[in-house]
């Protein structure tokens, strides 16, 4: 595994959950990273299901990770229809211009719908230009997922938070739209999960990720380290699907 | 980097003698688990470096006899197969004292080293019924693997600890909520321990429960074939663990527990 370049596809900077006390700073993923080997990754800013100032916590972002190039951001983006935010297609060029690796969605604390007639003109500007879409499960269920893959078939969209429970429906989304990703970070720790998707086909589907801060890297680590799955696969996971993801971005 | 942690970046065994998951299971549940065969699951051992897994069958969440009888027939067979490797828990219901104390003698007899209890089946672990298996447990020094969730159930515990000291309960899933609580048990009881698994795998929890109720009364447990074997090791090494309290982790506690020799299979 050594010899394999990790790329953290499901990790996050700046402040844990309300109470902790805990701000994750730069300095302390990369202190991570170099006891666990893992050589990039994609970061979104805070917690998932807080209410958030989206051009002030992607600044934040934007400003945290700059000048260190294995840090890829994700900010944050939602509809404009409050026109408190940019348009959509400036919040997309704005991420694209400061180097984004992908697009965070997070419709319920955001306060917005997926369906078309609130987030269709979002959805486009990402499609334009092939910025992957991040989402957690406890914002987007599968069902919503399987529902915008199915509408912008040419928009990659990278699904994290999947219980292990879940593998029923997992494996018929992923068979059944070619654009959604599953990021392997906790909770999804299924006994036998990498195996079983491989062996359905999928090794170009799944991207390591460890829902750092939140979980304990290590955890995902080992989950791939140890999948009884060839090489050239654990490499596509370890990183090369997400640096495909990348490189087909309309920059 | 310590050596367990370099051999976990690469996929090697980790070089630990006689690393002792004490939570598993056999068998299907509710929701899909590829490859739930024995000797996958000691396949996936010997590449981890695992020496033993102490299993219950998922019909410990049954609630009736032949559910549970069919289950503890699956586990002696696996530990008829990989004599050494796995180690079963048996299951009971408290409505029959007298069938209690029989499947308790059958399965000693056929091996099991441990009762696993899960309160999802509708029995909480004080209800009276159960006082015959307190009764062997003390007697025989047995662990007693019980499901937990940070509720009322760790009080239920900690009362039976006091009562029944021969008895070596262990606390599973600690710190899934109210971490406080879990180590407030195990602090106050000496035959009172706890084990790790969590499917999420919260960062920093391991080190807080180690610190907190000491290196010697935390288990590891996997809760295989629920979660991967390696999910929840990788978890384990890379915390922040000097390299002996990473050793009573993953080993010398749960030999002592199980009052077995250090082993190792390699």
């Amino acid at each position: 595994m050594d010899s394999v370049k990790l790329f953290d596809a499901q990790a996050a900077l700046g402040p844990c959950a309300p109470g902790s006390g805990v701000f994750i700073s730069a300095d302390d993923v990369e202190g991570q990273w170099r006891r666990l080997g893992i050589s990039g990754g994609l970061f979104r800013y805070g917690v998932p299901n807080r209410a958030a100032d989206l051009p002030y916590d992607n600044d934040r972002l934007y400003g945290m990770v700059e000048g260190r190039p294995g840090m890829v951001p994700c900010p944050a983006v939602a509809p404009s229809a409050g026109s408190e935010l940019p348009p959509e297609g400036t919040q997309v060029d704005e991420a694209l211009r400061r180097g984004a690796g992908a697009a965070w969605i997070r419709p319920e604390p955001d306060a917005w719908s997926t369906e078309p007639w609130c987030a269709d003109a979002l959805f486009g500007a990402l499609a334009d230009r092939k910025l992957p879409v991040f989402c957690q499960m406890e914002q987007v269920a599968l069902t919503g997922v399987g529902e915008l893959a199915e509408r912008y078939p040419g928009l990659p969209f990278m699904v994290s938070g999947v219980p292990y429970t879940a593998m029923r429906s997992v494996v018929a989304l992923l068979k059944a739209f070619s654009n959604i990703y599953l990021c392997l970070g906790s909770p999804w720790c299924v006994h036998g999960g990498i195996e079983f998707l491989i062996g359905h086909g999928l090794a170009s589907r799944l991207l390591f990720g460890t829902g750092f801060p939140e979980a304990e890297a290590g955890a995902a680590l080992g989950y791939l380290a140890y999948a009884d799955i060839p090489m050239p696969e654990k490499s596509l996971i370890a990183s090369e699907n997400f640096a495909r993801l990348a490189a087909e971005i309309r920059r | 980097m310590s050596a367990a942690l370099a051999a976990l970046r690469q996929g090697l065994p980790i070089p630990i003698p006689g690393i002792f998951d004490v939570h598993g299971h056999l068998g299907r549940y509710g929701f899909a688990i590829p490859g739930t065969d024995p000797p996958l699951l000691v396949g996936q051992m010997d590449r981890l470096g695992v020496a033993r897994i102490a299993v219950s069958h998922m019909h410990c969440m049954k609630w009736d006899w032949e559910s549970l009888v069919w289950g503890h027939d699956r586990v002696r067979e696996a530990m008829e197969r990989h004599p050494g490797r796995i180690l079963g828990y048996f299951s009971v219901l408290p409505d029959d004292g007298a069938r209690i104390r029989g499947e308790a003698q059958q399965r000693l007899g056929e091996g099991f080293r441990g009762i696993k209890l899960h309160n999802g089946n509708g029995y909480a672990y004080d209800h009276p019924g159960f006082e015959p298996l307190w009764a062997i447990a003390h007697e025989r020094g047995l662990p007693v693997l019980f499901h937990t969730w940070g509720g009322p159930e760790l009080d239920q515990i900690g009362a039976l600890a006091a009562r029944w000291p021969g008895m070596r309960a262990i606390a599973a899933h600690a710190g899934s909520q109210n971490v406080e609580a879990y180590l407030r048990l195990a602090q106050a009881h000496p035959n009172v321990f706890l084990d790790t698994c969590l499917s999420k795998s919260p960062r920093g929890l391991v080190e807080r429960l180690v610190k907190g109720a000491g290196a010697h009364k935390i288990l590891w447990g996997s809760d295989a074939h629920f979660f991967s074997l390696s999910h929840q090791l990788g978890k384990a090494i890379a915390s922040d663990l000097t390299e002996e309290e990473l050793e009573a982790l993953l080993s010398g506690n749960a030999q002592r527990v199980f009052g077995g020799p250090a082993i190792s299979f390699r």
